[in-house]
C-alpha cells in the first residue's frame, strides 16, 4: 500500500462528495470543515455509498467503532479516518 | 416496582454480568448500579429533587443510561434528547421541560439553562462520597403512576412536544414485551433508536429486566449499512429492534440478508409499514428468526403484535399491525384508531392530564381474519425512514427564514426513498434557495427533519373548503416542478 498524501485525498474525497454523491446542495458549499451530517448530506443512503466509495477507492472498510460523528463530521475528519485506518491495516 | 429496580434488581442478582455497552465501554450490572448511585448523590447534590426534570442531551454512551437511572432513582423525570438535536431546538425542549439540570457529554450548551457534562458531575460526586455518601444514594420510593420519562416528539404546532409517561406505563409494555420474546440473562439485545424515541425503552428495560445486555447503536453508525451489520455479528445480537427502513437500508447497502443472520433469534420493528416485498425476503433468507410487526405511537408504547410465520410468504394484502397487547384495549372509532389501557401516556408534558383512550389519528381496519390494519394518518403527521414528522414544525422553522413568507411541507415517495419538499411563498423582491433553506434547518431542527426539496410559488393551490390542497402539491412534485 503506498503513501497517500492528506491534501490529494482530501481532494479526491471533496471531488466524489460534490460531483458524484448527489448531496442535494451546490458544489460550493461543500468546503473540507462542512459539516455534512448537520447539513444532512450524509443521511443512511449517502453514507452508504460514501462508505462502499470508501472501500473501493482506498481499500478501507470502515468499522462499527469508527462510525461516529467525531469521525464523519467534515471532509476533513473524514480523511483523516480514512488515513488513520490505512496506517493501522499497513502496521498488521 | 420502579423501572429503576429492574437494574437494581439484576445488579443482586448477577453484578458480574455485562448490562450495557457502547461502542467503546461496557459496564456490568454491579458497575452500572454503582455508577447510577454516584450519579444520584452528583444530581441531589446539584438540588435535583423528585418530580424535577433532568434533560439529558448526550450521545448514546454507557455513561448517559447511568445518569438515566439515577434521575429516576432521584425520583426526577428523565428527558433523553438525541446529541443530533442542533442547540436551538434542545433550547425549545427545555423552554417547556424546565429542566432543573441539563446533562451532556459535550462542551456545546443551551444558554440560560444549567448545563454540566458527566464527569463533571462525577467528580461532585466523588467530593459528596469523601463528605456524607449514604443517605445521598437513598432511593426515592416512587409510585407506579408517578412519571418517569419525557419523549419529546416533532409538534404539530410547530414546537416538540413532550409525551410524558408513567414507570407503571413503561413497566406493562416492558413485562409484556419480555414474556413474549422470553428474554434471558443469555440474549443480547441492539440498541438501534435514539434514547429519545420510544423503541429505545423496549431495549434499555426489556435487557435490564431480564439480566441481558444492550448494545447501543450511536446517531452516526444507526445510518451505516454495512457497519450495522458487522455489529449485528460482532456483537452476536440476538435480538434486534428498529424501524424496518434500518432493515431495508442493511439488506440493500449492507448484505444483511446475505450475512446474517447469526445469533439473531427474534427481529422486531415498529414505526412504520415494513414494505411487504422486502418483509417476503427477510422471512424467506432467515425462516428461523421470529419476526415481529409491533404498533403503537409514542403516546401508547406498543399496544398490538403480530408475529410474521411462514404463511405471510404468500401473502398479497398489507401485513397486520395485529390484536392487543400489555393489557391494552384497541378499537376503531369511525376507522381511527383508539387505545386504552395501562401503556397509554399520563398526557402531554404542560397539558392535561390523558383521560380516557388516546386517539391515535392514525386510521385503522379490520382483515378477514379480524386483524388490524394500518391505513395511513387522519391528519399531516408523517414518517420519513420511520421519524415522525410534524410538517407544520418544518413549515415553522422555514417560516423564520427571511426570505420565506409562507410555507408548505409534505413528505413524497415511501421507505427510504421518503423525501421532505418545501414548497414556499417568498416575501416580495427575495428568493428563496435550497442551500441556505438547509442551512438553516440545521439550525432549529435535527437532520432527519432537513427539506431535500424546495420548490417556490406565488401561492397554494386551495380545496373548496379552503385548506391547502396537499394531494395537487404532491401531484407538482411528481411532475419535477424544481425552484
Amino acid at each position: 500500500m503506498t503513501d497517500l498524501d492528506r491534501a490529494v485525498l482530501l481532494d479526491q474525497l471533496l471531488r466524489y462528495v460534490r460531483e458524484e454523491l448527489e448531496a442535494g446542495v451546490p458544489a460550493d458549499l461543500i468546503t473540507p470543515d462542512s459539516p455534512l451530517l448537520e447539513m444532512g448530506v450524509l443521511d443512511s443512503v449517502r453514507t452508504a455509498r460514501l462508505l462502499a466509495h470508501i472501500r473501493t477507492a482506498y481499500d478501507v472498510r470502515v468499522p462499527p467503532v469508527h462510525m461516529t460523528g467525531e469521525h464523519f463530521r467534515t471532509p476533513s475528519t473524514i480523511t483523516d479516518l480514512i488515513l488513520l485506518l490505512r496506517s493501522q491495516a499497513a502496521s498488521l | 416496582m420502579s423501572l429503576y429496580s429492574l437494574v437494581v434488581d439484576a445488579a443482586a442478582r448477577t453484578p458480574d454480568a455485562l448490562a450495557v455497552h457502547d461502542l467503546v465501554t461496557g459496564l456490568g450490572y454491579g458497575a452500572l448500579d454503582a455508577r447510577a448511585d454516584a450519579y444520584l448523590a452528583a444530581l441531589r447534590g446539584r438540588g435535583v429533587r423528585p418530580g424535577d426534570r433532568v434533560l439529558v442531551w448526550t450521545d448514546k454512551t454507557a455513561e448517559a443510561v447511568a445518569v438515566a437511572q439515577a434521575v429516576l432513582r432521584c425520583g426526577a423525570i428523565h428527558v433523553p434528547v438525541a446529541r443530533g438535536n442542533p442547540r436551538e431546538r434542545v433550547a425549545r425542549i427545555a423552554a417547556d421541560a424546565r429542566p432543573a439540570l441539563i446533562v451532556t457529554d459535550h462542551a456545546d450548551h443551551v444558554p440560560g439553562a444549567v448545563c454540566v457534562p458527566c464527569p463533571d458531575l462525577l467528580r461532585e460526586a466523588d467530593l459528596l462520597r469523601e463528605a456524607a455518601y449514604g443517605p445521598a444514594t437513598a432511593h426515592h420510593p416512587v409510585q407506579l403512576s408517578d412519571p418517569a420519562y419525557i419523549l419529546y416528539t416533532s409538534g404539530s404546532t410547530g414546537t416538540p412536544k413532550g409525551v410524558c409517561l408513567s414507570h407503571g406505563n413503561a413497566l406493562a409494555f416492558v413485562d409484556w414485551a419480555c414474556r413474549e420474546l422470553d428474554l434471558t440473562a443469555a440474549d443480547r439485545l441492539a440498541n438501534h433508536a435514539a434514547f429519545g424515541f420510544d423503541l429505545s425503552v423496549f431495549d434499555l428495560y426489556g435487557a435490564f429486566r431480564a439480566g441481558a445486555s444492550v448494545h447501543l447503536v450511536g446517531e452516526t453508525l444507526a445510518q451505516a449499512a454495512g457497519p450495522l451489520v458487522d455489529f449485528l455479528l460482532e456483537r452476536r445480537i440476538t435480538v434486534w429492534y428498529s424501524v424496518p427502513s434500518a432493515l431495508v437500508l442493511m439488506a440493500e447497502y449492507g448484505e444483511l440478508l446475505e450475512r446474517g443472520p447469526g445469533a439473531l433469534r427474534a427481529c422486531v420493528f415498529a414505526g412504520e409499514p415494513f414494505p411487504l416485498k422486502r418483509l417476503k425476503e427477510l422471512r424467506g433468507a432467515w425462516p428461523g428468526v421470529r419476526m415481529l410487526n409491533w404498533y403503537g405511537p409514542t403516546e401508547t408504547n406498543v399496544c398490538t403484535s403480530y408475529e410474521v410465520t411462514a404463511a405471510d410468504l404468500a401473502r398479497t394484502t398489507p401485513l397486520p399491525i395485529g390484536s392487543p397487547v400489555a393489557g391494552d384495549t384497541v378499537w376503531l372509532d369511525d376507522g381511527e384508531i383508539l387505545v386504552g389501557g395501562p401503556t397509554v401516556m399520563l398526557g402531554y408534558w404542560g397539558g392535561e392530564r390523558q383521560a380516557g383512550p388516546y386517539r391515535t389519528g392514525d386510521l385503522g381496519r379490520y382483515d378477514a381474519g379480524g386483524l388490524l390494519e394500518y391505513r395511513g394518518r387522519a391528519d399531516d403527521m408523517a414518517k420519513v425512514r420511520g421519524y415522525r414528522i410534524e410538517p407544520a414544525e418544518v413549515a415553522g422553522a422555514l417560516v423564520a427564514h427571511e426570505t420565506v413568507r409562507d410555507a408548505v411541507v409534505l413528505v413524497v415517495g415511501t421507505g427510504l426513498d421518503a423525501r421532505l419538499h418545501a414548497f414556499v411563498v417568498p416575501e416580495p423582491g427575495r428568493a428563496p434557495e435550497l442551500a441556505e433553506l438547509r442551512r438553516h434547518c440545521a439550525v432549529f431542527l435535527p437532520p432527519y427533519m432537513t427539506v431535500d426539496g424546495v420548490h417556490v410559488v406565488g401561492g397554494f393551490p386551495r380545496t373548496p373548503n379552503g385548506k391547502v390542497d396537499r394531494a395537487v402539491l404532491g401531484g407538482l412534485v411528481a411532475r419535477g416542478v424544481r425552484a
